[in-house]
Formats: C-alpha cells, structure tokens, sequence
C-alpha cells in the first residue's frame, strides 16, 4: 500500500470533512434557527483547525516547500493550482468566522463586518464545495484511467458528506453533553434530519462509486497493473476492513442519531459519536490510502 | 539551435544494450534512482493453434528507448502548479529550479515517466537535450553513446520525413495526449499502441 502518500491522504480527508462540516451544520441551520446555533457552537474553529492543520500537513509532501507560493501560478490550466487557491479560501473564510468570535471587539471596531458574517459563511461553504472539486479534479488525470472517472468525485464527495455528517454530529452531541441544561428541550428534530441526511448522503455517494471501480477494475496498463492486482497484493483483509469501518461507523452514527430523533432532539450521545467518528475516519484513510496505491499510469 | 527538438528511435536496431542509459547518467551526474532516459523491455507471446491443428509460438520482444520527448502539448506542463515545468523558446522542456515546489504533479501525469524526481535537491529533473552539447554542435550524450545508432535528434519534422511518422507503437501511449517529438521506426515485430499482447518486464529499471 502506498502509505507514503499519507499527508495527502490527512490533507485531503480533513478538509474534506471541514467542507461537509460546514455545508451540513449551515443547511441544519437554516431550518432549525436558534437551537441549532447553540449546538454547533464552535464549529468555526474546529473546521479552521482541520483547515489549517490539513494545509500545514499537506507540505510533508513537498520537496521544496518553500516554494509553495508558486503554487497559485497557474490557475488557468493547473488543477492542482485551482485546488491550492480554493482550499486557501476556504481556510480564509473561516480564519474571518474564527476572528469574528473569538475577538468580539472586532466587530465594534469594524461594524459592518458583523453584518457581513452571514455572507462569509456562504462564501466558505461554497469554497469548501469547491475544493472538494477541485481536488477530485487534480486526480482525474486522462493518463490515469482509474481515477479519470466519475468514481473519484464520488469518493471524495462522499468522503466530505460521510466525514461532515459525523464531524458535526459529535460537536452537536459534545455541546449537548456539556452546555445543555437537562430540562432544556432538544435540538429538534431538523438538526438530526439533516445530520442523518448527509451520513445517508456520504455512504450512498461511497456505495455509487464502487461500480465505477468494478468497471475499471480489470483494466491494466502495460505493466499489468491494475486495480484488481493492486488490491490482491494490499490484501483482501485491508480492503474489506476498509468496506467495513464506514458501515460500522454509521451504524454507531445511527445509535446516537435515531434514540435523539425519538426523543425529538433530546439526549445526543458523545461517547459513541466519538467511536463513530474514529472508525468513519479510519475507514477513509484507508480508503484514501488504497485510492494512491491505485495510480495505474498508462504508456510506459 | 533545433525550434522543435526531437529524438528518433530504431526499434529494428536496438539491443537494448542500456548504454543511452548509462551515458545520460553519467553525462549529468544523475544519483541513484534518478534516470532521465530509461530502455523498457517488452515482449510477449504465446502457443497459437495453426489451421492443421498443430501449436506455433508467437513469442516476441523488443527494446524501447525513451528520455523526455520534449512534447508539443506536453500534461507535465499543464499540470504543473508553478510553471516550473515549462517549454523554452527552444522547444525543450525544463523544469526551474527557482520555481519548483517538488509536488511531483508532472511525475504523476506523465504518461513517459520523464520527470524524475531528486530527494537530495527535493526538485523535479529531467532530460534537457543536453543544451550545453548542442550549443557546442555535439549531439545529445545518449545519440552519442548508442553503439548501433538507433538513436538520432533532429528537427521533428526533418526526422518525420527521414523516418517516417510511427509513434504508436505498445508500450508507447497514445500520442494525442502529449504529442511528443518522437519519431519511431517499428521492428518487425513491434505491436500496435493500445495491443494487450505484451507487458513491460523491466519496472524495477525504468
Ligand atoms: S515526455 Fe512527459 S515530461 Fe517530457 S514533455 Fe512530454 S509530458 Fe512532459
Ligand atoms: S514537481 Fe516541480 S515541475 Fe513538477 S509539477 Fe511540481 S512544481 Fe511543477
């Protein structure tokens, strides 16, 4: 397995997971108003430092990262480049969200910015959904088959939505947990609708994505390599773990998510949205993992 | 200097010899694992029931000699994030040095597997047509060395009308993508680009 791509693998999935974050808790927002407010407290912040830190990480993979400035060079036919400059505006985005809370006075000093907040929000959960594009995009090269389809927008759409479900998921039950009187009532049930949504949404996206695979599964290049051998030399075992963790991980989602919705919103269980956090990541990792082990370059 | 700098390979007369290989190496100093031309072996073959019901074998092999092709529309360039990669006024694609990031993005894409990368620069490398040879009037150090002359450089289009055009041939890929200054004369044996008849069985070399 190619694990020496690993801060790719972390960069790609924790932005990812920031992005779906982001889109999920504001479409949760929309509906249930105040009580979700409450409940997604914090989010900025935790979506920043997954941002931030994914961006740090991903330079472990350059030679030179000094030069990483030039990165943004060649925005008119580069992917990688269109993908460099919308994760750093998504990042940018929440820096702004996460100044505006931490440093309230900000917003006396600056008035208008407050009245701006609603439309920075927008513009980050647009350039989240763009980065997530434009990563899929960097991949699909027309000299690698296998990745030039639609199975890696899939993958990494679904991976945001799947990721972003339970990310949001455990801070709406951690806040739960810690800031919610007892007797309060609880989130409604429009939180938890759209939560279970984008879980559905992110391993539907997954499960689509694997006749793609099936598809260019036998396909092999000149060094008969291909997507079947790479997988029989990873190992079954590897590859069913990692068919298997996501599943699990949304079944415990569920066990935090369905008793909540019965009880119309009351009682989110943190512990057990840490454990599904935990295996949904892992899962993906070493989905993410497989997906870079799988560069099957045509010609020599 | 040459405006569209191009390699032409003898497919009928290369013994796979390696020396292209190791001159390139040795011209530029290349480390270990750095190969900016690389001699892929492929072949294939099989029992084949002739019409009286008796078995012949098809087997064949051949030796395919490749450095960068200095391509017309080449994807390292496209791809490249920095503009790195780039296409001089000469025709030859460079990478610059005081650019280049070392994301490996050209590596990934190109279907040649010409930029090489260097852990101790931690840049991207790759042929540069030996410049400094040519700015003397000496040809490429791999042309030099090839003790069959399979190898030749030239203008791109003077070799196409010497050689005649012939660029797909397996393992070779398919030549809308980058359309590279190559100009190959196929062996009696050479297959077609997109043949699954054979594979590649040097990987660890190239
Ligand atoms: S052979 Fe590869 S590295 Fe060389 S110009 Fe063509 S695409 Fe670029
Ligand atoms: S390794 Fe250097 S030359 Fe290659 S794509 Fe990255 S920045 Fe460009």
């Amino acid at each position: 397995m190619n694990t020496a791509e690993w801060p790719l693998a972390v960069f790609t999935l924790v932005v990812q997971m920031a992005a779906g974050m982001m889109v999920l808790s504001e479409l949760a927002r929309m509906r249930a108003g105040a009580a979700a407010k409450r409940l997604f407290a914090g989010r900025d912040i935790v979506c920043f430092a997954l941002g931030a830190v994914g961006m740090l990480i991903s330079l472990a993979h350059l030679g030179n990262p000094l030069h990483s400035p030039f990165t943004i060079f060649h925005l008119g036919q580069s992917w990688l480049s269109r993908e460099v400059l919308c994760t750093g505006l998504f990042v940018a985005t929440l820096a702004v969200l996460v100044a505006v809370r931490v440093f309230p006075p900000l917003t006396r000093t600056i008035p208008f910015l407050a009245r701006l907040v609603p439309l920075i929000t927008v513009l980050s959960c647009l350039a989240g959904l763009a980065t997530v594009y434009a990563m899929a995009r960097v991949y699909m090269l027309v000299t690698v088959p296998a990745w030039n389809s639609p199975s890696t927008l899939l993958n990494f759409f679904g991976a945001a939505f799947l990721l972003g479900s339970l990310g949001i998921g455990l801070l709406a039950s951690v806040n739960w947990t810690v800031s919610v009187p007892a007797d309060e009532k609880g989130p409604g049930n429009w939180v938890i609708a759209t939560i279970l949504l984008g879980l559905a949404l992110g391993l539907g996206l997954k499960f689509a994505e694997i006749p793609f695979d099936l598809l260019a599964g036998a396909q092999h290049n000149a060094r008969g390599e291909s997507i079947l051998t790479i997988l029989s030399d990873i190992g079954m075992p590897v590859f069913a773990l990692r068919l298997v963790l996501p599943v699990l991980a949304s079944a415990l989602f569920l066990r935090v998510l369905i008793p909540a919705f019965k009880r119309d919103g009351n009682g989110l269980s943190a512990p057990l949205a840490v454990f599904a956090l935990f295996f949904g990541m892992a899962g993906e990792f070493l989905g993410r993992l497989i997906f870079y082990s799988t560069h099957i370059l045509m010609g020599l | 200097m040459l405006k569209r700098p191009a390699f032409h390979i003898d497919l009928k007369t290369c013994t796979g010899c390696k020396t292209c290989m190791v001159a390139c190496k040795d011209k530029h100093d290349l480390p270990e694992g750095v190969k900016w031309r690389r001699v892929t072996e492929y072949s294939g073959g099989n029992w084949v029931r002739q019409t009286d019901g008796t078995f012949a074998q098809d087997v064949f092999g051949y030796y395919m000699s490749i450095s960068c092709n200095h391509c017309e529309d080449p994807i390292c360039v496209r791809s490249c994030p920095t503009t790195a990669m780039h296409k001089d006024e000469c025709g030859i694609v460079k990478v610059d040095h005081a650019k280049c990031v070392g994301c490996r993005y050209c590596e990934m894409a190109c279907p040649y597997r010409a930029p090489q990368f260097n852990p101790q620069i931690g840049m991207m490398t790759k042929c540069d047509f030996c410049e400094d040879f040519q700015l003397q009037g000496k040809a490429p150090a791999c042309v030099a060395a090839c003790p069959c002359r399979s190898l030749t450089f030239g203008e791109y289009d003077e070799l196409k009308a010497r050689f005649g055009e012939a660029t797909t041939v397996a393992p070779l890929p398919e030549p809308t993508i980058t359309q590279p200054s190559l100009v190959v004369t196929p062996g009696r044996t050479a297959k077609a680009a997109h043949s699954d008849r054979g594979r590649i069985r040097n990987p660890e070399e190239l």
